[in-house]
């Protein structure tokens, strides 16, 4: 090591001798410094050349802010051709999930939707020809599936967004620090968050609203708003103690349930069912067997899906301890398709009639 | 050089010392200067890919707007895509790179273990505790630009040191075999407290576990402008404290001896690797194995000088993040793979392979030069 040479040779001491013993390593400090002056020297050049590039950018982030990244009613790719007038009231403003205020002097016509359950909202009621992108877990429904793909749920893929410049971003309740980037960037974003059946109505209205697809959207609503009521108008003659215990089996390996707050514990018992995991902590909680045996369900649902990893129906006698359950001897256990279940967009009408008819085969044919 | 005698053979022989002195030092600052325009590289290649095609020529515009030049003129969307997202992105991903590389190379010396990497003071968990903690709990104030999240990271990391350094303390000493103790029982309590948290994330899960898997996917300008100081500062520091590291490495009672003055400079450097750590994880995540093998890689062409080995190890920290996360966000764009993994996966076959070929390359042919 250059520098401190010749101290080892030095015996160890107090006072004094330690004084002397550290003047040659002050003589030495000073050569050090003049070349640690140097190197800061050189450390700050490198950071001129960042600040440098950094206001470069700058000056191109001002000049592309003028042009701005939000085309407002002008920008993106939307098909031609929005069906006739449907009732816009423009200019309106809206709030969102958020308490965002959010103003429209026309309805857009580059809407990039983040979520699967929005991009089925926003078909549903008539606005899919103008939507240019969606995400990649939007599967549904099959109209939608030529659109520009703007990156996963959870993450989005921002640049891609930005490419499409859209004059709206349908941002989920889950979604929000990307909804804050998305409007860092000068795009106008609106985050719908339904948690109940309700509310999932009330977001379908307001995208109705804000697409300009007032009259199509009032049709969905009531349609939704009519399948529901006769679901739970039938099922509210049931007594309680008649109500089928249901367990949900969102995952198997962990056992996973859904808690009393979650969309899908709250479609369980509007549909007259009494979930046995209505006492979680959690929205998602994983669930214990013993539990699960000791509650006996007597309706088993599975949210089997598209996974292949999912036990049939017929599995679960061989697992241990489900041979026990009222609902795997009485061969009450079935296979839904959890997008279906589990998206707070236009089809959990579909969920909810789905789950009553399994729950109540005698009352829903 | 031929060998000479006598009292010409003697300056003939300093001045062999010297040529190789010479010939050592010019080694040393080529591999800076290298690595300096490997991040140069680097860092033009990553704003230049990415899941959006732009044309390099459009980019070079897009970041020099005030200069002239041929083509057409970037529209908003490329210039917001080069100029609000890549950009800082890859300045962020330089920041946490060379903060990584330099705690770890700070604490290696401390420790004197090449196993010591920039999380085993506590500082990762507690940044990941005060980040889950937030998430969780769905607070969402914002300060200077910046979300709750890398704020609260950043304090959680700078806690856990500051619990570990409580812990270790004797008698206004610190011994670094405590210090090492108590960071890993700090981490394993911390660990347990975040785990406990993520039970319960419920609709934040995925903000959670994204987060744990580290990455760089929402780095703004507002994350550039608060991690430069830091970083700067820091880094400033940790130059300094070179020589102190170099008599450090020979033990501390030689250390001593040297003049060194062992438990302040053994608590400045606590306090430097934990802002470099806190920087770190609050920007990006917890990234693994930049922090523990990128010192040993560039010891092998710079030496253990720290006065080499801690710049050397900053701008080579930098290039492997910078590289890495431009491979995650491009590889099977337009998802995103999380950077930890692209490091680990991609940093150590060709860490194998240097230490399998380190005698064969004239570069790293002997200390001695």
């Amino acid at each position: 090591m250059a520098g401190a040479t010749g101290e080892t040779g030095r015996t160890g001491g107090t006072g004094g001798a330690s004084r002397r013993r550290a003047a040659p390593v002050v003589a030495v400090r000073a050569v050090a410094l003049r070349a640690m002056a140097v190197r800061a020297a050189a450390v700050l050049v490198m950071l001129a050349v960042v600040a440098v590039v950094t206001l470069g950018a700058a000056g191109c982030r001002a000049a592309g802010q003028g042009g701005g990244t939000a085309g407002t009613g002008g920008g993106g790719a939307g098909e031609s051709g929005v069906a006739a007038d449907t009732g816009a009231e423009f200019p309106l403003t809206v709030t969102d999930a958020r308490g965002k205020e959010l103003a429209f002097d026309v309805a857009p016509r580059a809407i990039v939707s983040l979520a699967p359950s929005v991009t089925e909202i926003l078909f549903v009621i008539g606005a899919g020809p103008q939507v240019v992108g969606i995400d990649d877990w939007s599967n549904y429904p099959p109209e939608a599936q030529g659109k520009a793909r703007v990156g996963s749920y959870w993450p989005p893929t921002v640049e891609k967004v930005v490419e499409l410049q859209p004059d709206l971003v349908v941002a989920a309740g889950e979604q929000l620090d990307w909804a804050g980037m998305l409007e860092g960037l000068g795009l106008k974003v609106l985050v719908v968050d339904p948690q109940t059946v309700d509310e999932v109505e009330a977001a379908i209205t307001l995208l109705g609203r804000v697409t300009g697809r007032a009259y199509d959207t009032a049709r969905v609503v009531t349609d939704i708003r009519l399948r529901v009521s006769a679901v739970t108008s039938r099922v509210a003659a049931v007594p309680e103690s008649a109500r089928p215990r249901v367990f949900y089996m969102l995952y198997w390996d962990p056992l996973m349930t859904v808690g009393p707050n979650s969309l899908i514990g709250r479609l369980i018992e509007a549909a007259g069912g009494r979930n046995i995991a209505a006492d979680a902590a959690s929205d998602y909680p994983e669930y214990s067997l013993e539990a699960l045996i000791a509650r006996d369900p007597q309706v088993i649902v599975i949210a089997a899906g598209h996974d292949p990893g999912a036990p049939a129906a017929a599995d679960l006698k061989g697992r241990p301890g489900f041979a026990l359950l009222s609902a795997v001897r009485e061969g009450r256990v079935y296979a839904v398709d959890p997008d279906v279940m589990s998206r707070p967009g236009p089809r959990i009408a579909d969920a909810l009639e789905q789950l009553a008819r399994l729950f109540y085969p005698e009352l829903f044919q | 050089m031929m060998p000479r005698k006598g009292a010409a053979g003697d300056q003939a022989a300093a001045g062999d010392l010297a040529a190789a002195v010479l010939r050592r030092r010019r080694a040393r600052r080529a591999l800076i200067a290298a690595l300096s325009l490997a991040l140069l590289t680097v860092g033009v290649v990553a704003l230049t890919v990415g899941a959006v095609a732009i044309p390099p020529a459009t980019v070079l515009r897009c970041l020099f707007g005030f200069l002239p030049g041929p083509g057409p003129a970037p529209d908003p969307a490329q210039m917001a895509i080069i100029v609000m997202l890549r950009l800082p992105r890859v300045i962020t991903a330089a920041i946490v790179g060379a903060a990584l590389a330099v705690a770890g190379a700070i604490l290696q010396a401390l420790f004197r273990n090449p196993l010591a990497d920039p999380y085993v003071i506590g500082a990762s968990w507690g940044a990941s505790l005060g980040a889950v903690a937030v998430m969780v709990s769905g607070i969402s104030v914002s300060f200077l630009g910046l979300s709750a999240v890398p704020i609260a990271a950043f304090l959680g990391a700078i806690a856990a040191v500051l619990v570990v350094y409580r812990l270790a303390r004797e008698d206004g000493a610190l011994p670094v075999l405590t210090m090492l103790l108590a960071g890993i029982a700090v981490g394993s309590l911390l660990s347990a407290a975040v785990s406990l948290l993520v039970y319960f994330a419920d609709r934040r899960l995925h903000q959670v576990v994204f987060w744990m898997m580290g990455g760089l996917g929402g780095a703004t300008w507002a994350h550039v402008a608060v991690g430069l100081p830091y970083l700067a500062v820091a880094l400033g520091v940790a130059f300094f404290y070179s020589r102190e590291l170099n008599a450090m490495l020979l033990g501390e009672e030689t250390a001593q001896q040297l003049g060194v003055e062992v438990e302040r400079a053994k608590r400045v450097m606590l306090a430097v690797t934990a802002l470099l750590t806190a920087v770190a994880v609050s920007l990006g995540g917890p990234i693994g194995f930049v922090g523990l093998v990128v010192p040993h890689m560039v010891r092998l062409g710079s030496g253990a000088d720290h006065r080499q080995l801690l710049p050397a190890a900053a701008l080579a920290g930098a290039v492997l993040l910078v590289a890495a996360d431009t491979l995650a966000r491009t590889v099977i764009a337009p998802t995103e793979l999380p950077v930890g993994l692209v490091t680990a996966l991609g940093g150590s076959p060709f860490f194998i392979y240097i230490l399998r070929h380190r005698r064969r390359m004239r570069f790293f042919a002997g200390r001695g030069g």
